[in-house]
C-alpha cells in the first residue's frame, strides 16, 4: 500500500513544481502569471461550452496517454503515438465516405476498428523490429511518425483531396458522425458545445485497459517483460511475442484516438490535423503513473491546459507555448526518481556530518 | 589438503615476525556504517600491520565487504575514525585510499573487458607525451607491473581474451603498482582452481614477507588457516574475535563465525532406491557462446531419487549445461532425452510444463522480479496455465491463496504483498525454492543454491533439496563449493572445459582426484561412469 | 546533366545537408561513450539553432551567433545531465522532456522577441568558404569544395574527437566510465565529473549542429526546424558503432537520402514531394532494422551510477 502512495508523490509534486517554474518564466517576461493562470482556468471551464470543449480535448489525450502508458508498462518507449494516431485518422477519413449507405450501428464501430487496425500496424512495425532486430524503438517510432505525416500530407493534398481549395479529405457522411451529447438551446441541460459520444469510447477504453492490465495473463506478461527481460526469459515468457503484441496494442489505441477524433470532431482529415496529441500523450502517461485512473486524471489536466491555453492566448496575449513548456517541465520532474533525490540529500547530509567531525578533531 | 603434481604444499602455519598491533599502518577505530535500516558494521576496530597476512572472516551478511570497502575508501563510514600511520584521514573515494597506499582487489574484477591489459593497468595513471598517451612507455610500464606476478601476459591483449586467473593477475598488478602498503583481497580464490589457489596463496605469502600488509577476506577456512598470521572474525556487524592465527581449526572458526555449534547437515539417509534416468544427455555439444566454453560431447544421466552434484571451477561450462537442460539453449549436436523422448528443441515454457524446476544462480536478475511482490514471484513461471488462469484471465484468489500457503510452508519472512527486493537474501532464495519445489517438479536443477545465504537458511535449503530426492525426484546441484556437494550429493561429476571429466558415487568419493579433475590435470577414465 | 555531374552534385549536396546531422551524431557519440543516453540532442540542437539566430540578431555577427548557440545548447545539455547523472532520472524520459521544452521555449522565444509566430526574421548568416585551389576544380570545385564555413569545421572536429576518445587519457577515462564505472571509480576517476564533461561536449556539438542549420543552411529560425535530425543522429551513432568517424560517415549516409531528394527535384523528376521528403526517415528505419546494436554499445549505457553505495 505504501508503495502505491509513494508512487503518487512524484506526479503530485511535479505539477506544482512545473507551474511555479512557468510562473517565474512568465513573471520574467513581463506577464502577470496569476492573471494568466486565471484566464487559463476561465478558458477551460468558464462556461458550459468551454467545459464541453475541454472534455472534447480530453478524448484524444486520454487515448494517446493510454497508448503510451501501455507501451511504457512493458518497457517500450512509444514516442510515435502521433504517427499511429494519424494513420487511424487517415483510415477513418478515407473509408468513411464509402460507408454512407451502411447503418451507423455497423459503420461506426467498423470505422473505429479500422482505425485501430491501422494504428496497430504502425505500432507492429517498430515492435517487430525491436523484438527481432533489437532496433531502438525510440528512433523507429519517431521516424514512422514522420513517415505517417508525409503519407497523410500527400494523400490529403493529392488523391484524397476534396473538391475546392482546402487540403483535406471529403467530409464524412452525416450518419457516420458521432452524435454530440447536447444541443444548444435545450431547456434545462447545459450546452456542452462540441462534446461528442467519443468520450464514452475513451472511458470504455480506459476501463478495458485496466482490466487487461490487472486481470489477464497478457497484462501480467507485459508488465513482467517491462520489469526484466532476463527474469522473463527465465520464467518462460515469450518476450518477443509480448513486445510485438504490446506495441501493436499501443498503436491500436493511438489509432483509435485518431479515428474517434475524425468521427467526432473534424469529420475529415486535413493538414495540421493534430496539435501534437501523440507527444502530449507521453507526459500524460508519465504523470498518470501508467495507471488507468492516473491517465484519466492527467488527461483531464492537460485538456484543461490545452483548451485554457488557447483561450488564454487569444484573450491575454500570453502565448500558448507556455503549455508546451509546462508539459516539458512536468515530464522532467516526474522522471526524477525518489531514489535520486534521496541520494543527493544523503550525500549532502554525510558531507555536513563529516565536516562537523573534522571540525571537532 | 590437495597436493598438486608439483609437490608443493601449503605453507605451514607459523607466525611470521613483521608488523605488530602497536604500529599498524592502517587502523579503523569504532567504525560504523548502516544502509537504511540495516546495520552493516557496528563499532568495529581493525588494526592492519605491515608484513603480515590478516584474514577477515565471517558469514555472508556479517559485514566483511562493507568494512573492506570503507578501508579502501569506496564508501564512507557513518561514524568512527580511519587512521593511517596514526593520523586520522577521510577518504572521499577509492582514489584517496589509493594515495594513502591502500588498494583493493574486488571479487568482481574492476577490469574493462573491451580495453587492453595496459589500458586497464594504467587507468588514471597513463603516461603522456604531448597531450596523447605514450603507448610505448605504457607498454613498458605494464610489463614492469606484471613482472612480480609471473606468467606472460601481453599488455596489448584485450582483457576479454584472458582466462580468469590471468585477469586476476592483471587486477592485482593494477592495484599493486600504485605503491600500496595495504593490499585487500576479497575472496580471491573463489574463481580459481585448487592449484591456482595454491599459487596465489604463495604469492600472498611473498608479498607479506616483502613488507606489504595483506588483508584477506575469505570464507574458505582451510585456506585461511594455512596462510594467515592474524584473524578478525565478524558476526552480524560486530567483531567477535581478533587474534593471532594460532591453534585454531576449521570447526572452532566456524563456530566463532556463527556463534553456536554448527550443524553440518550430512546426507546420512540411506539413499532411496535409485531409479530410471528422468533426463539424459547424449553426446551433447553446444556452440561457443559469449560467456563460457562450449559443451563437448557430453553425456549425463539424472536419475530419480538421487542428488547429482556438478563440481567445478566457475566458468567451465556449468551455465551452458544448465541452459541445455532448462531449455534456454538448444544443442547443436546430440540428444536431450526426457523419459526417453527427444526434447532438445523444447522451449523453456515447455520444460517448465514437463516438470523441470530451476533454481538459478542469479536470483536477482533471473530468479526474481525484485520490484514485484512475493505473490507474483511465486506464480511467475506458471500463470499462463490452470489453475492460475484460464482463457487468459487470471484467477487472482487462487493465486493469492496458494501464495499464502507456500509462504507458510517455506517459512518465508515477509508478507504476500511485500516487494521481494525488501527481503533478505535467505528469504529471497526461499521464495525461489517455494516456487520451484511446488510438488509437480520431477527434476530440480539448483545452481549455487546457498550463495549469499545465511547458515540457517542454507540448512533449510539443503533439507528441502534432500526432501525432493526422498520423494523420488531427480536433483542436480551445480556448485563451485566442493564441500557443499560432498555434504549433499549421492553422486558427483566434475566439469572442466565443457566436458564431464569423471563421476564418483558417494561411497567412492575421492576428494584429491576431484580436485585434480577440476583443474583439468586428469582426463582419467572414471571408476564410476555415468549410470 | 551527365551522370558524373549528377553524382558530383549529389556528393556536394550530401556534405552540405549532412553537416547538422554529423555534428549531432558526434554529440551522440561523446555522450553515449560515457554511458549517458542523450535523447535530448534534438532539443539541444533546436536550442542551439535558436540561440545562434538570436545571437546574430543581437550582435549583427554570425560568429557571435554561433557562440551563443553553442553556449545555449551546452547549457541545456548540462541541465539534462544533472537530471540524468545526479538525480538518476530515466535518461530517455528526461531527454524527451528537454525536447519538448525546447519546442515550447523556442516557440515562446519567437513570440516574445520578434512577435511573429513560426519564423524569425533573417539575420546575418555564416558565409560560404571556397577552398583555395580545390574550389577551382570544374564541377566538383563548385559543389564539393565550396561549402559553408561551418561544414569545413566538421573535419577538424571529427578528427579531434577521434584523438580525444582514442588517444588521450580523458578518452580512456570516458570509455572506462561508459563500460564499467566502478572500475573507473576504483582508481579515483570521478564518474560523475567525466559524464558531465562528456555531456557538455555533447551539448556544444549539438549546438554547432543547430547553428549549422539556422545560420549555415538558412539565415533564420523556423519553429521545430530540426525535424527529427537529432534522432537520426542517434541512429547514425549506432550505425557508426559509437566511434566519431563512424558516426560522421553514417550521418553522411542519412544525409545522402535527404540530398537525393533535393537533387532529384533539380533533375525535374516527377515524384510527389512527400515521397522524397520521407526518404531520410525511411532509410533510418531500414538501417536500424539491418544493423544489430547490442554488441557494440558501451556496456553501462543508460545505467545511472550510484556514487554512495558500493558495487
Amino acid at each position: 500500500m505504501t508503495s502505491r502512495l509513494t508512487g503518487l508523490i512524484r506526479p503530485l509534486t511535479a505539477i506544482p513544481a512545473a507551474l511555479v517554474s512557468v510562473g517565474i518564466l512568465l513573471a520574467l517576461t513581463g506577464d502577470d502569471p496569476f492573471s494568466a493562470m486565471a484566464t487559463l482556468a476561465d478558458g477551460a471551464f468558464g462556461s458550459s461550452q468551454r467545459t464541453g470543449e475541454t472534455l472534447t480535448s480530453f478524448v484524444p489525450l486520454a487515448l494517446t496517454g493510454l497508448a503510451v502508458a501501455i507501451g511504457f508498462r512493458a518497457g517500450l518507449f512509444n514516442i510515435g503515438a502521433e504517427g499511429q494516431l494519424l494513420m487511424g485518422a487517415l483510415s477513418a477519413a478515407a473509408a468513411g465516405p464509402f460507408l454512407a449507405d451502411v447503418p451507423p450501428v455497423l459503420s461506426v464501430p467498423f470505422v473505429m476498428v479500422l482505425g485501430m487496425l491501422s494504428g496497430a500496424l504502425w505500432g507492429f512495425i517498430p515492435g517487430y523490429l525491436k523484438a527481432v532486430r533489437d532496433a531502438n524503438e525510440v528512433i523507429t517510432t519517431l521516424m514512422l511518425s514522420y513517415v505517417a505525416f508525409f503519407v497523410t500530407e500527400y494523400l490529403v493534398t493529392g488523391p484524397l483531396k476534396t473538391d475546392g481549395v482546402l487540403p483535406a479529405t471529403d467530409l464524412l457522411p452525416e450518419m457516420l458522425r458521432l452524435p454530440r451529447l447536447t444541443e444548444p438551446g435545450q431547456v434545462g441541460i447545459p450546452d456542452l458545445g462540441r462534446l461528442h459520444a467519443g468520450v464514452f469510447v475513451a472511458l470504455a477504453a480506459l476501463a478495458v485497459a485496466a482490466f487487461i492490465a490487472h486481470r489477464t495473463t497478457f497484462g501480467l506478461r507485459s508488465r513482467l517483460v517491462g520489469r526484466s527481460v532476463t527474469a522473463s526469459e527465465y520464467a518462460g515468457l515469450d518476450v518477443r511475442r509480448t513486445i510485438i503484441q504490446t506495441m501493436a496494442l499501443s498503436g491500436s489505441i493511438a489509432g483509435l484516438a485518431g479515428a474517434v477524433q475524425v468521427l467526432g470532431v473534424s469529420y475529415r482529415l486535413s493538414s495540421s490535423f493534430s496539435p501534437g496529441f501523440g507527444f502530449t500523450g507521453i507526459a500524460i502517461a508519465l504523470l498518470g503513473n501508467l495507471t488507468a485512473i492516473g491517465v484519466l486524471l492527467a488527461a483531464l489536466l492537460f485538456a484543461v491546459l490545452q483548451t485554457g491555453g488557447q483561450v488564454m492566448q487569444r484573450l491575454s496575449g500570453t502565448p500558448s507555448s507556455i503549455v508546451t513548456i509546462i508539459q516539458g517541465l512536468i515530464i522532467l520532474f516526474v522522471a526524477t526518481r525518489i531514489s535520486g533525490i534521496k541520494q543527493v540529500s544523503t550525500m549532502l547530509v554525510r558531507r555536513k556530518a563529516r565536516g562537523r567531525r573534522r571540525g571537532e578533531e | 589438503m590437495p597436493k598438486t603434481d608439483r609437490g608443493s604444499t601449503f605453507f605451514d602455519n607459523t607466525v611470521v615476525p613483521g608488523g605488530s598491533n602497536e604500529h599498524p599502518i592502517v587502523e579503523l577505530r569504532k567504525v560504523s556504517r548502516s544502509f537504511g535500516e540495516v546495520i552493516a558494521n557496528e563499532s568495529v576496530d581493525l588494526k592492519v600491520a605491515s608484513g603480515r597476512v590478516h584474514a577477515v572472516l565471517g558469514q555472508n551478511g556479517a559485514g566483511k565487504s562493507t568494512l573492506m570497502n570503507i578501508l579502501a575508501g569506496v564508501i564512507q563510514p557513518d561514524s568512527g575514525k580511519i587512521l593511517v600511520d596514526g593520523v586520522p584521514v577521510t577518504f572521499r573515494g577509492a582514489g584517496d585510499a589509493f594515495e594513502a597506499g591502500i588498494g583493493m582487489v574486488h571479487q568482481h574484477f574492476q577490469l574493462v573487458p573491451s580495453m587492453t591489459v595496459a589500458e586497464n593497468v594504467l587507468l588514471n595513471d597513463e603516461p603522456r607525451r604531448r597531450g596523447l598517451i605514450d603507448r610505448r612507455q605504457a607498454h613498458e610500464m605494464t610489463v614492469a607491473a606484471l613482472a612480480p606476478l609471473g606468467g606472460e601476459i601481453d599488455p596489448g591483449t584485450q582483457v576479454s581474451a584472458l582466462s580468469v586467473a590471468a585477469r586476476q593477475r592483471v587486477e592485482i598488478a593494477r592495484v599493486l603498482r600504485r605503491d600500496v602498503r595495504v593490499l585487500v583481497l576479497d575472496e580471491p580464490t573463489a574463481v580459481l582452481a585448487p592449484n591456482e589457489a595454491v599459487d596465489l596463496m604463495g604469492l600472498v605469502r611473498q608479498m607479506a614477507d616483502r613488507g606489504t600488509a595483506v588483508v584477506l577476506i575469505s570464507h574458505k577456512l582451510d585456506e585461511v588457516l594455512q596462510v594467515a598470521d592474524h584473524l578478525t572474525v565478524l558476526r552480524t556487524g560486530h567483531v567477535v574475535a581478533d587474534q593471532a592465527a594460532v591453534g585454531l581449526d576449521a570447526r572452532s572458526l566456524a563456530n566463532l563465525m556463527v556463534g553456536r555449534e554448527v550443524d553440518m547437515t550430512h546426507n546420512e539417509e540411506a539413499p532411496q532406491v535409485v531409479g530410471d534416468p528422468v533426463m539424459s544427455l547424449r553426446s551433447v555439444s553446444t556452440s561457443p557462446g559469449a560467456g563460457g566454453p562450449a559443451l563437448h560431447d557430453l553425456d549425463l544421466d539424472l536419475l530419480t531419487g538421487e542428488v547429482h552434484g556438478i563440481a567445478g571451477v566457475d566458468g567451465n561450462g556449468q551455465r551452458e549445461l544448465v541452459s541445455v537442460i532448462t531449455g534456454s539453449v538448444a544443442p547443436v549436436q546430440g540428444a536431450v532425452l526426457w523419459g526417453g523422448e527427444e526434447v532438445r528443441s523444447h522451449s523453456v515454457r515447455q520444460r517448465i510444463d514437463l516438470g523441470i524446476a530451476h533454481i538459478p544462480e542469479d536470483r536477482h536478475d533471473q530468479g526474481l522480479f525484485l520490484e514485484e511482490d512475493i505473490t507474483t514471484n511465486l506464480v511467475m513461471r506458471r500463470f499462463q496455465s490452470p489453475p492460475a488462469s484460464s482463457a487468459g484471465i487470471l484467477h487472482r484468489r487462487t493465486i493469492a491463496d496458494r501464495a499464502r500457503s507456500r509462504i507458510e510452508e517455506f517459512e518465508i519472512r515477509g508478507s504476500a504483498e511485500q516487494r521481494s527486493r525488501e527481503l533478505s537474501g535467505g528469504n529471497q532464495q526461499k521464495v525461489v525454492l517455494a516456487r520451484e519445489l511446488s510438488g509437480d517438479a520431477r527434476l530440480v536443477v539448483a545452481e549455487q543454491p546457498t550463495r549469499g545465504v545465511d547458515v540457517a537458511s542454507a540448512q533449510f535449503i539443503y533439507r528441502q533439496l534432500l526432501r525432493q530426492r526422498d520423494e523420488g525426484n531427480a536433483v542436480m546441484v551445480v556448485s563451485v563449493d566442493l564441500d557443499e556437494l560432498l555434504t549433499l550429493a549421492d553422486r558427483i561429476s566434475v566439469i572442466y572445459g565443457g566436458r564431464l571429466i569423471s563421476t564418483w558415487r558417494r561411497d567412492d568419493f575421492d576428494v584429491p582426484a576431484m580436485a585434480e579433475a577440476m583443474t583439468g590435470a586428469s582426463e582419467a577414465t572414471d571408476p564410476g561412469s555415468p549410470s | 546533366m551527365t551522370t558524373i555531374a549528377f553524382l558530383v552534385l549529389l556528393v556536394g549536396t550530401t556534405i552540405r545537408i549532412s553537416a547538422p546531422i554529423a555534428f549531432a551524431a558526434l554529440a551522440a557519440t561523446h555522450a553515449e561513450r560515457s554511458g549517458v543516453i542523450n535523447v535530448g540532442i534534438e532539443g539541444c540542437m533546436l536550442f542551439g539553432a535558436f540561440g545562434a539566430v538570436y545571437g546574430s540578431h543581437v550582435s549583427g555577427s554570425a560568429a557571435v551567433g554561433v557562440l551563443v548557440g553553442v553556449l545555449t545548447s551546452a547549457f541545456a545539455s548540462l541541465v539534462l545531465a544533472f537530471f540524468c547523472i545526479v538525480l538518476q532520472s530515466n535518461q530517455i524520459v528526461a531527454g524527451m522532456a528537454i525536447n519538448i521544452l525546447a519546442l515550447g521555449m523556442t516557440r515562446f522565444g519567437l513570440d516574445q522577441i520578434w512577435g511573429q509566430p513560426g519564423v524569425s526574421p533573417s539575420v546575418d548568416g555564416l558565409g560560404v568558404l571556397k577552398l583555395p585551389l580545390l574550389s577551382k576544380i570544374p564541377v566538383a570545385g563548385e559543389s564539393i569544395f565550396t561549402q559553408n564555413i561551418i561544414v569545413f569545421l566538421l573535419v577538424p572536429i571529427t578528427i579531434g574527437s577521434h584523438f580525444l576518445l582514442r588517444r588521450t587519457a580523458f578518452g580512456a577515462h570516458t570509455t572506462a566510465v561508459g563500460e564499467l564505472p566502478s572500475a573507473a571509480a576504483s582508481v579515483g576517476i570521478s564518474v560523475w565529473r567525466t559524464r558531465f564533461i562528456a555531456m557538455a561536449i555533447s551539448g556544444a556539438l549539438a549546438g554547432l549542429g543547430g547553428a549549422a542549420l539556422s545560420l549555415g543552411q538558412l539565415t533564420y529560425f523556423v519553429e521545430a526546424m530540426t525535424a527529427g535530425r537529432g534522432f537520426i543522429a542517434l541512429a547514425a551513432n549506432i550505425l557508426g558503432r559509437w566511434t566519431p568517424i563512424g558516426a560522421v560517415l553514417a550521418a553522411l549516409l542519412f544525409g545522402a537520402a535527404d540530398a537525393l531528394q533535393l537533387s532529384l527535384q533539380v533533375l525535374g523528376v516527377e515524384l510527389p514531394a512527400q515521397a522524397l521528403l520521407v526518404l531520410p526517415y525511411l532509410v533510418t528505419v531500414v538501417v536500424l532494422a539491418a544493423s544489430s546494436r547490442r554488441a557494440h554499445a558501451p556496456k553501462a549505457l543508460g545505467e545511472p551510477y550510484d556514487a554512495t553505495t558500493p558495487t
